[in-house]
C-alpha cells in the first residue's frame, strides 16, 4: 500500500462492514453499513507517531489483524480489538508481534497476500546492499496473536472456520478458505536472516507501492524507486520480473479480472494485462473528463494519487486526484478484438509524450501485438496457473461519473462492497484531509426510460425494468361498431350548465353510468381527466389517479348537490387538497395542481457525516426506511398518473369510447366526466355546436350559387363572403381578400372593443356607410333558413334593437342552438326553473327586460340566496334611481364574491350597465355568450365581439372558438394552435376530416390525419382506424353524389390481375366489355383453367360487375362463386367454389389432402 | 396498479431498451453482450422473454426496431464497433446462421443475424431506423464521430446494406442558413446580406474549431486506447416525412446538436446547429453552487438527443440531455409558415429556440426520451432518477414527477400487497 503521512482509508479486505482510517499517528476502526445513519466508532490506536503505512490482513480467523510499518522499518502485527476495552498504548500489554528490519530504514509499503494471508510483503526504503522487498511468512506470528483459534499444526487456512459473515456479501475475489495456493518457495538468504523471511528482492531500491495480484500467491506488483512498475513472479526463488518504466504512484488490481492491473503512472492511469506487460491496454488521464460537465481544467493537471477497482461493477475504476474534492469513476468495457486489419490507430493516439522512456510503446493503442520477449519472462508469466487463454481484447473507456463534490479536499477513499450482485449504486466512504468521514453513493447504472406506442414507460433499474403501462392489462377495446352512441337530444336551449352549478346530479350520474355501459371494460371513469391543465394527478397522494378514486370522486360530488357540501369528503379528509382550483368558480372543490417538484422527496443519496472521534446516532433507522417506502409508492403512483393522464392515453380512451366522425353529439357526451377541465368543457361545447351546425348547414341546400355555407362559423355567417369562392372562408384574420367586407379595422384593440360593446343596447345605431354583405348571400341564407324551417328573421321587435342584418342574426343565433321565438323561450325558462336553474332563468329574464318575472322566479326558489337576490334585483331595476358611484363600487365587490356565474352576469348587467363585462364572463359557455351578443349587441359591436373572440381563441388555442370561425382556414389556424397547446391531434384530425380535402385542402389537416391514423395503428386499433377512414369516405361520397365534390380515390386498388401473355391488367378496360370473359381482353388469349373443372377462368370486368351489383339484388349472390383462388405455394387454383369443394367436400369435412392437379402433392389447404 | 417489474432482465446492467411499433415487444440489451426480446401478455400485463442471444463481442450499446412493414427486424450497435441487423424467422432447421437462442424459449422463433458491419472505427453508440416513409434505412453514430446511414438494398434478404451517407459530423459545416440562439430565433439573413449574416456563423465556427483543436489536440490527451468517457454520441430522426430525411445528431465533446438534412441528390447539409453554450454561461452564473466550476467554460457533451413525434404540431421539439446536467427542449420551426405551407420547407430556413432548460438532475443526464405524442419527456440522470417533463396548458414545460431507480425497484415487495389492498377496497 502506498506510504502516506496523510490519512488513509482502508476497507475490510473481506468485505465486512468495517474500515480503518489511519494516519497522523493513529488508526481507528469504524463500522458502518448501508442504511445506518451514523458511522460507528469501534476502537482506535493512538500514539503511532512513527507509523508509515499499514495493511489489513484478509485472514478470516483474525479479522482485526493489522500490519503497521514504522519509520524505522519495523513492522508490527497488532490486533485492533485488543485495545478496545483498555485503550492501552500499543507498546503496552496488547499482544503484538514485531518483524524487525535487517537495516533500519523507513517501511514505505506493506501488503498482505489476499490468497494466503500468512504472506506479508513489505516494501522498504533504499538501503545499500540490502533488499527492499521482503516477503514474510507470518504464520507463527498469527498463532501467537490468536492462539485459541489456531492449532500449531494448521499450516494452511483450510481448517479455519470463517467467522459468521456480515450482511455484506464477500467479494468475488476473496480467498475462499479451501482454495489451494502454491506456497512461496524459500530463498536462501543467508544465515543471519530472520527465519520468517521467505524471499527478498529489489536490492538497493526503494519500494513505494505493493500489490498482490488477486487469486495468486505468485504475482506481486511493486513500484520501484519511482521509476518502474515491476511484476515479480515468486514461484521460483529467483523470480521472473516484468517491468514497466514510469513514476508509479498507486497500484490497483481488479477483483473481476485476475490479470488486470492498473496504476497511476505519472499522473496518468494505465491499465495492463499482467500477462502482457509492458504494453498497456488503456491509458487515460483526468483530461479525458473535460467534457463531462464544465469543470476547472487546472485541477486536472495534478495527477491521480489513489485508484481502486470496484468490487461490484466489472471494469469500473475509481480515482482520486491530488487536492480533489471528489472521486472520479471510470467505466471500462472489454471488447473482444477483431482482426487487425480494422485496427487503425487514430491520430490522437499516436502522439507520444515527451520524456517518456522509450520502453513503453505508446504508439500502439491495443495489445494485439504478441508480447515481445524483451525481458525473457513472458513464458513464465503466461504459464501462471491460468485456465483461461488470454484472448486478445481491447479496453474501451466508455463512460465516467463523479461523486458529488465534498466540502474539503479528500485524503483517501474506499469503494464499499455490496451485498447485491448488481446494486443500483456504487457506494464510497471518503475521508477528507480534515478527517471528516462521509459516505456517498453514485448512481452508475446506465439509465434509460423508453416509451412505447401504448404509452408504456419503462424505467431501467440496474438489471431490471419497472414498467408503467398506459394501457391496463386485459384492456381489449371493443370494436368501433359495437359502441352504442349515447345520443343526447339536441335540446336547443340546453347548454348543459349543470356542470357549472352542480345542481343536477342525477342526470350526470345517469350519463356516467350510461357511458360506462357503452364501453364495458374500458377505463370509463378515467376518461378525459387532466390532460393538459397542469398535473392534477401529481400534487398529492389524494389525487392518485386510480380509476377507483376518480369514480368515488364522481359519485361523491354528484351525491352532494348543495353548494356548500360539494367538496368530496374523500378529498377534504386528506391533506394538501383543500384549496379550490382558481379556474373553477363552481363550487366543486378539487385538489389544486401544484408544482410536483416542490413536493419532491429528498434525494435518497444516503449521506451521513461524522467527525472522527465523535459518535452519536442521529436518526431512527426504522422510520427512515418506512418513510422511504412510502415515498417510493407515492413516486410510482405519480409516474403512473402522468402516464395515464397524458393526452396520448386520453386520446386512446376516447377513441375506444367511440370518439369519431359519425356522431358529433355522441362525441360531446364523452367529456362530461371532466368537470374540472377547461379544455374538456370547451370540447363539449365545440361538439354540441358541431352537432347543431351539421344539422343546419349540411346537405346540398347549403351549397348553391357559389356560396358554401357549410362549415362556416358565426363570423362567416355574420359578415358574409363573396360568391364563387366556395371554400375560401372570409377569415378576418388571415384572408386579405375578404378585408373589404370588414366593418372595422383589425387593429381594434380590446379597449376599443370594450367601449363599443358597452351599453350598446341603449345607443341608437349610427347610419352605416360601410359595405354590407352582398344581397345574394343574404338571400342564400334566407333560402337555407326556409329549407330548414327556421324561425323568421330576427327583427328589432324582439329585443328592441335595430339591426341591418336580421337574417344573419337569426341564422347565427340558431346556429348557437338558440331559438328566438317567445313561446320557445318561455318554455325554456320554465324548464330551467324546474331543473333548479333559477339563476339562469332569472338572468335571461333580466336580459330580456322582464324584471318582475325574474323577481317572482327567484322568490319561488328554495335557495335562500336566490330569495335574497330578488331583493337586490328589485333595487336595481331601471325604474330605480340612478346608481351612485359608491353603490357601483359595492356591487363590483359583491359581483367578485358571487359564485354563481349567472347571478354574476345578472348583477353585472344591472349594476354596471355593461354588456362587455357580461360577455367576458368566462364561466358562461361561449355559446350562451354568443347568444347574448347576437340578441343584445348592435351590429358594429357584434362584429367587433365576434372578431375579438376569433382572434383570442386562435391565440390561446381555445377550441370552442370554432363556433365563431367555423371550419374555415381561420378555424384551421385555431385548430393548429389548439394542437400546439394540447397535443390533441385526435380532435383536430376529426374536425379537419369534415372539410378535408373536398372543401378545404390544407397540408396541416393532412398531417393531423396522418399523425392520428399512425397513432391508431400504433395502438393496434386497426378497426377504429378503418372505421375512421370509412366515415371519411362516406362524407366524401355524399359530396360526390351530390355533385359538389370531385371524385377522389382514397385508396388505390391493391391487387391486379395481369394477363400471362401480354402482361396487361385484365380488369382495367372499360370499353372492351363485350368480349369473352374467359380471355384476355387485349390479346384474346385464354385465361388459365380451373384445376378442378378445367374450364377457363373468367374475369368479369369491373364495370360489368358494378352494373350487376347495382341492378340485381346483390345480397342474394355469394361473391365467392365468382372468386378465383390460388394456392400461394404451388400456384394452382381455380374457381373458389370448386376448390373448396375439392378440399372440404359438401359437408365441410376434409375430403382431399393434396392439390387437384396431377403430379402436385402440395397440401394447399394445410398452409394457413 | 398498472406497474410491472421485469426483474433481472439480464445478468449484467442493462444498457438500452426499445419497444416495437405496437409496444407489445421489448428488446433489451446489456453489458452482458446479449439481446433479449420480451413479449407483453396483454391480459396479464406481464412481460415474458421470448428470445435471448449473445449478440456481440462487447457490451451492446443500443437496440432499435424497424417499422413492422419491413418485418420483424432489430438493429443493434455495440462497443465491439459493429452494427448488426437481426431478423426474426419462424423457420428453424434450414437456417444455418442461427445465432443461438435460449433453450427455454417456448416459441420457435429465432433471431438470425442478417448483416454485420464494422465500418466504424469506434464503438457504435446509437442506431436508429429511419421513419418508414424513407424505406429501410438505418442511421448509426459511432465514437469515431461519423454518422453513417445505411440503406437496405435487398429488403427481402436484408443482407445487403449500402452506406447511403457517411458524415463526419464535427466537420460538416454549419451552413449559414440559420443559427439558433438561446434567446430568440435569429432572423435568417438572405444570401445577399453578406456582412451581417456571415459574421455570426463564421466566428462561431472559428470558436468551435479552436475549441475542437484545444480538445482534440494530440498533445493535450496523451493516451492509449479508446477513450470515450466524456463524449456523447447520439442521433434522432425527424419522425415526419414532410421535410425529407432530417437527423439530429451530436458527436464527441462539443456539446452541439446538428440538424442534418440528407437528400439523395445533394450532399448532406446542416440545417441548424443547436448550441446551448450561451445559456450554459447564463445558468452557470445563476447556479451559485457550481459557479466555481464553470470558469473553464468547456462545452459539455450531449449524451442524448430525442426528436419528438410532432403529432400534428406546427413546430418540432427536440430534447437534449448533456453531461452538464441540463435537459433542454428545443423548439424548431421548419420554415416560415406564412408564405406557403406545402413546399416552403425545402429551403433550410429552420429556426430553433430553447423552450425549456432544466438542471434538476444536478448531474450528467444520460438519456432523454419522448412519449408517442411528444407531450411527455423522460430524462434519466446520474442522480439516479428518471424525471418526467410535461407542458402545461400555457405551453410552459414543467417537471411532472420523478422516480429514483431505488423507488422503481423497491416496490417489488410491496407491489403485490398494494394490489391486494386495492382489490379489497373495491
Amino acid at each position: 500500500m502506498v506510504s502516506q503521512t496523510e490519512r488513509q482509508l482502508l476497507w475490510n479486505p473481506r468485505g465486512e462492514n468495517r474500515f480503518v482510517v489511519g494516519g497522523l499517528s493513529q488508526i481507528t476502526l469504524y463500522e458502518w453499513s448501508p442504511g445506518e445513519p451514523a458511522i460507528r466508532h469501534v476502537t482506535s490506536f493512538q500514539d503511532l507517531s512513527s507509523m508509515k503505512c499499514f495493511s489489513w490482513s484478509p485472514d478470516p480467523s483474525i479479522d482485526d489483524l493489522l500490519a503497521i510499518g514504522m519509520n524505522n522499518g519495523r513492522v508490527d502485527l497488532v490486533r485492533l480489538e485488543s485495545t478496545r476495552s483498555g485503550r492501552e498504548h500499543l507498546q503496552g500489554r496488547g499482544p503484538h508481534v514485531t518483524l524487525p528490519p535487517k537495516v533500519a530504514r523507513a517501511c514505505i509499503s506493506i501488503a498482505f497476500c489476499p490468497t494466503a494471508p500468512q504472506y506479508l510483503a513489505v516494501g522498504l526504503d533504499k538501503a545499500r546492499g540490502d533488499a527492499s522487498l521482503v516477503i514474510w511468512d507470518i504464520h507463527s506470528a498469527t498463532s501467537v496473536l490468536a492462539p485459541h483459534t489456531r492449532s500449531p499444526s494448521a499450516s494452511s487456512a483450510s481448517h479455519i472456520v470463517a467467522p459468521p459473515p456480515s450482511p455484506v456479501r464477500p467479494l468475488h475475489a476473496l480467498p475462499s478458505p479451501t482454495r489451494p495456493y502454491h506456497p512461496i518457495p524459500r530463498t536462501d538468504l543467508g544465515p543471519r536472516t530472520d527465519s520468517r523471511i521467505v524471499q527478498a528482492h529489489a536490492p538497493t531500491e526503494s519500494v513505494h507501492s505493493l500489490t498482490w495480484m488477486p487469486q495468486s500467491t505468485q504475482l506481486l506488483a511493486a513500484s520501484i524507486s519511482h521509476r518502474f512498475l515491476r511484476l515479480f513472479d515468486l514461484r521460483s526463488s529467483s523470480p521472473a520480473i516484468a517491468h514497466v518504466a514510469g513514476r508509479v504512484h498507486s497500484i490497483a488490481t481488479d477483483p473481476f479480472d485476475q490479470y488486470r492491473l492498473a496504476a497511476a503512472v505519472d499522473g496518468v492511469v494505465t491499465l495492463w494485462d499482467a500477462r502482457k506487460l509492458p504494453t498497456p491496454l488503456l491509458t487515460f488521464s483526468p483530461r479525458d473528463v473535460l467534457a463531462d460537465g464544465a469543470r476547472s481544467p487546472n485541477a486536472s493537471t495534478l495527477g491521480v494519487v489513489e485508484l481502486e477497482f470496484s468490487s461490484v461493477r466489472r471494469g469500473m475504476l475509481a480515482t482520486l486526484e491530488r487536492e480533489a474534492s471528489h472521486v472520479q469513476l471510470w467505466n471500462t468495457l472489454r471488447t473482444e478484438a477483431m482482426d487487425s486489419a480494422q485496427e487503425r490507430p487514430r491520430s490522437r493516439d499516436i502522439a507520444s509524450q515527451s520524456g517518456k522512456p522509450t520502453k513503453l510503446s505508446w504508439s500502439n493503442p491495443t495489445s494485439m501485438l504478441p508480447w515481445s520477449a524483451s525481458t525473457g519472462n513472458q513464458s513464465g508469466l503466461n504459464e501462471s496457473s491460468s485456465p483461461i487463454p488470454s484472448a486478445p481484447y481491447n479496453l474501451v473507456l466508455s463512460d465516467t461519473r463523479k461523486t458529488k463534490r465534498f466540502r474539503a479536499p479528500l485524503a483517501s477513499f474506499a469503494l464499499m462492497p455490496s451485498a447485491r450482485a448488481h446494486p443500483l449504486t456504487s457506494s464510497l466512504m471518503v475521508v477528507s484531509k480534515d478527517g471528516d468521514l462521509e459516505t456517498t453513493s453514485v448512481h452508475d447504472t446506465p439509465m434509460h426510460a423508453p416509451w412505447s406506442a401504448r404509452g408504456t414507460l419503462s424505467v431501467a433499474a440496474g438489471t431490471s425494468y419497472r414498467t408503467f403501462s398506459g394501457v391496463p392489462a386485459g384492456d381489449v377495446p371493443s370494436d368501433p361498431w359495437t359502441v352504442v352512441p349515447s345520443v343526447v337530444a339536441p335540446s336547443l336551449h340546453d347548454t348543459d350548465l349543470n356542470r357549472f352549478d352542480g345542481t343536477s346530479p342525477s342526470r350526470r350520474d345517469d350519463l356516467a353510468r350510461g357511458r360506462s355501459r357503452t364501453a364495458p371494460g374500458a377505463l370509463a371513469p378515467l376518461f378525459g381527466r387532466g390532460d393538459e391543465d397542469g398535473f392534477p394527478a401529481l400534487n398529492s397522494p389524494s389525487a392518485k389517479p386510480s380509476p377507483r378514486m376518480k369514480h368515488a370522486h364522481l359519485q361523491a360530488s354528484s351525491k352532494k348537490p348543495s353548494k356548500e357540501g360539494t367538496a368530496s369528503p374523500l378529498y377534504r379528509s386528506l391533506p394538501g387538497s383543500t384549496a379550490a382550483s382558481p379556474h373553477l368558480k363552481a363550487n366543486i372543490e378539487l385538489p389544486v395542481p401544484s408544482n410536483p417538484s416542490s413536493r419532491a422527496s429528498p434525494s435518497p443519496t444516503s449521506t451521513s457525516r461524522r467527525h472522527i472521534g465523535t459518535s452519536k446516532p442521529q436518526k431512527d433507522k426504522e422510520t427512515s426506511r418506512a418513510r422511504s417506502t412510502g415515498r417510493a409508492r407515492r413516486a410510482v403512483d405519480r409516474i403512473q398518473g402522468v402516464v395515464d393522464d397524458d393526452i396520448s392515453m386520453v386520446m386512446r380512451r376516447r377513441v375506444c369510447l367511440g370518439y369519431g366522425l359519425s356522431n358529433p353529439s355522441h362525441n360531446a357526451t364523452l367529456f362530461r366526466n371532466g368537470p374540472d377541465d377547461e379544455t374538456d368543457k370547451s370540447l363539449v361545447e365545440t361538439w354540441i355546436w358541431i352537432d347543431l351546425a351539421r344539422h343546419i348547414l349540411e346537405g346540398p341546400a347549403s351549397r348553391s350559387n357559389g356560396y358554401n355555407i357549410s362549415n362556416q362559423g358565426l363570423l362567416g355567417i355574420w359578415e358574409g363572403f363573396p360568391s364563387s369562392l366556395p371554400s375560401a372562408a372570409p377569415s378576418a384574420m388571415s384572408s386579405p381578400a375578404s378585408r373589404g367586407l370588414l366593418l372595422d379595422p383589425l387593429t381594434l384593440s380590446d379597449a376599443d372593443g370594450a367601449k363599443a360593446l358597452s351599453r350598446s343596447r341603449s345607443r341608437r345605431s349610427r347610419p352605416r356607410e360601410k359595405q354590407e354583405p352582398p344581397s345574394e348571400f343574404v338571400s342564400e341564407l334566407l333560402t337555407l333558413g326556409a329549407h330548414r324551417q327556421m324561425d323568421p328573421p330576427l327583427d328589432s321587435a324582439w329585443t328592441g334593437m335595430p339591426t341591418s342584418r336580421p337574417v344573419q342574426r337569426r341564422f347565427a343565433l340558431q346556429l348557437c342552438g338558440w331559438r328566438s321565438k317567445d313561446e320557445y323561450f318561455d318554455a325554456t325558462i320554465d324548464q330551467w326553473e324546474s331543473e333548479g336553474k333559477q339563476s339562469r332563468a332569472a338572468c335571461w329574464l333580466v336580459f330580456l327586460g322582464q324584471h318582475s318575472k325574474a323577481v317572482d322566479l327567484l322568490m319561488r326558489s328554495k335557495d335562500e340566496s336566490h330569495k335574497m337576490m330578488s331583493g337586490t334585483l328589485v333595487s336595481l331595476t331601471p325604474s330605480s334611481v340612478a346608481k351612485s358611484p359608491e353603490l357601483k363600487r359595492q356591487y363590483e365587490k359583491l359581483i367578485m364574491r358571487l359564485e354563481d356565474p349567472y347571478l354574476r352576469a345578472m348583477l353585472t348587467y344591472l349594476a354596471l350597465d355593461e354588456w362587455a363585462d357580461v360577455l367576458d364572463e368566462d364561466s358562461l359557455p361561449l355559446r350562451e355568450r354568443l347568444a347574448i351578443a347576437l340578441q343584445f349587441l348592435d351590429d358594429e359591436a357584434l362584429s367587433v365581439y365576434l372578431r375579438r373572440i376569433a382572434e383570442s381563441s386562435r391565440t390561446h388555442g381555445d377550441i370552442v372558438g370554432i363556433i365563431v370561425t367555423g371550419l374555415t382556414t381561420a378555424g384551421l389556424d385555431l385548430l393548429q394552435s389548439y394542437v400546439d397547446r394540447t397535443g390533441d391531434v385526435q380532435t383536430a384530425a376529426i374536425l379537419g376530416a369534415y372539410v378535408h380535402p373536398h372543401q378545404l385542402k390544407d397540408a396541416r389537416v393532412e398531417r393531423w390525419l396522418d399523425a392520428y391514423r399512425d397513432l391508431l395503428d400504433g395502438w393496434k386499433l386497426f378497426h377504429h382506424r378503418s372505421q375512421f377512414d370509412i366515415e371519411r369516405g362516406q362524407i366524401l361520397q355524399e359530396l360526390i353524389l351530390s355533385g359538389s365534390g370531385e371524385p377522389i380515390q382514397l385508396m388505390q386498388r391493391q391487387i391486379l390481375v395481369r394477363c400471362n401473355y401480354c402482361n396487361k391488367v385484365i380488369s382495367a378496360p372499360q370499353g372492351i366489355s363485350g368480349k369473352r370473359a374467359t380471355a384476355c381482353p387485349f390479346c384474346n388469349r385464354p385465361l388459365p383453367r380451373c384445376s378442378v373443372c378445367l374450364m377457363n377462368l373468367s374475369i368479369v370486368p369491373d364495370s360489368v360487375r358494378d352494373n350487376q351489383l347495382s341492378h340485381h339484388n346483390a345480397a342474394l349472390r355469394d361473391t365467392i362463386d365468382d372468386a378465383i383462388v390460388f394456392c400461394q405455394t404451388c400456384r394452382h387454383g381455380g374457381h373458389a367454389a370448386h376448390i373448396l369443394e375439392w378440399f372440404y367436400g359438401e359437408a365441410g369435412a376434409r375430403s382431399h389432402g393434396v392439390c387437384a392437379v396431377a403430379d402436385c402433392d402440395h397440401r394447399c389447404a394445410d398452409e394457413f | 396498479m398498472q406497474t410491472g417489474l421485469i426483474q433481472n432482465a439480464h445478468n449484467d446492467l442493462v444498457t438500452d431498451a426499445a419497444y416495437d411499433f405496437y409496444g407489445l415487444r421489448l428488446a433489451t440489451c446489456s453489458l452482458d453482450q446479449r439481446i433479449k426480446v420480451w413479449q407483453l401478455d396483454e391480459n396479464e400485463g406481464t412481460w415474458n422473454a421470448t428470445s435471448d442471444w449473445k449478440a456481440h463481442d462487447a457490451a451492446v450499446a443500443k437496440v432499435c426496431w424497424a417499422h413492422p412493414e419491413f418485418g420483424s427486424i432489430i438493429a443493434s450497435g455495440s462497443f465491439d464497433r459493429t452494427i448488426k441487423i437481426w431478423e426474426e424467422t419462424t423457420a428453424d432447421a434450414d437456417q444455418p446462421q442461427v445465432n443461438g437462442n435460449a433453450a427455454s424459449t417456448s416459441s420457435n422463433s429465432r433471431w438470425v443475424e442478417r448483416f454485420v458491419n464494422s465500418d466504424a472505427k469506434g464503438s457504435v453508440r446509437a442506431v436508429e431506423f429511419a421513419p418508414h416513409h424513407f424505406g429501410l434505412k438505418l442511421a448509426t453514430i459511432a465514437s469515431d464521430n461519423f454518422l453513417r446511414v445505411y440503406e437496405c438494398l435487398e429488403a427481402p434478404s436484408l443482407t445487403t446494406w449500402q452506406v447511403a451517407d457517411e458524415i463526419d459530423v464535427p466537420a460538416l459545416p454549419s451552413t449559414s442558413s440559420a443559427s439558433a440562439s438561446h434567446t430568440h430565433t435569429l432572423a435568417v439573413a438572405t444570401p445577399t446580406q453578406t456582412t451581417s449574416s456571415i459574421d455570426g456563423p463564421a466566428t462561431a465556427s472559428l470558436v468551435a474549431s479552436a475549441l475542437q483543436q484545444h480538445q482534440n489536440a494530440p498533445t493535450s490527451r496523451p493516451a492509449i486506447g479508446n477513450r470515450e468517457a466524456d463524449g456523447g454520441w447520439c442521433l434522432s430522426w425527424c419522425k415526419e416525412r414532410y421535410w425529407g430525411e432530417v437527423i439530429a445528431a451530436s458527436c464527441g465533446v462539443k456539446g452541439v446538436v446538428k440538424i442534418i438534412q440528407l437528400s439523395p441528390s445533394r450532399r448532406p447539409t446542416t440545417l441548424l446547429t443547436l448550441d446551448p453554450s450561451p445559456s450554459t454561461d447564463l445558468s452557470a452564473s445563476m447556479n451559485s453552487s457550481h459557479s466555481a466550476d464553470h470558469d473553464g467554460a468547456v462545452a459539455s457533451s450531449i449524451t442524448s438527443v430525442a426528436w419528438a413525434p410532432s403529432c400534428g404540431r406546427s413546430y418540432h421539439l427536440v430534447a437534449t440531455g448533456g453531461r452538464d446536467g441540463h435537459v433542454r427542449i428545443w423548439k424548431l420551426k421548419p420554415s416560415a409558415h406564412d408564405d406557403d405551407r406545402a413546399d416552403g420547407a425545402e429551403e433550410g430556413r429552420w429556426t430553433g429556440s430553447i423552450v425549456a432548460d432544466f438542471d434538476h438532475h444536478k448531474s450528467a443526464v444520460g438519456r432523454v426520451e419522448w412519449n408517442i405524442t411528444g407531450t411527455v419527456l423522460s430524462s434519466a440522470g446520474n442522480d439516479g432518477r428518471v424525471r418526467l417533463w410535461k407542458a402545461t396548458s400555457g405551453n410552459i414545460w414543467r417537471p411532472a414527477g420523478h422516480i429514483s431507480v431505488e423507488q422503481a425497484e423497491e416496490q417489488q415487495k410491496e407491489g403485490d400487497v398494494d394490489m391486494d389492498e386495492g382489490n379489497g377496497a373495491d
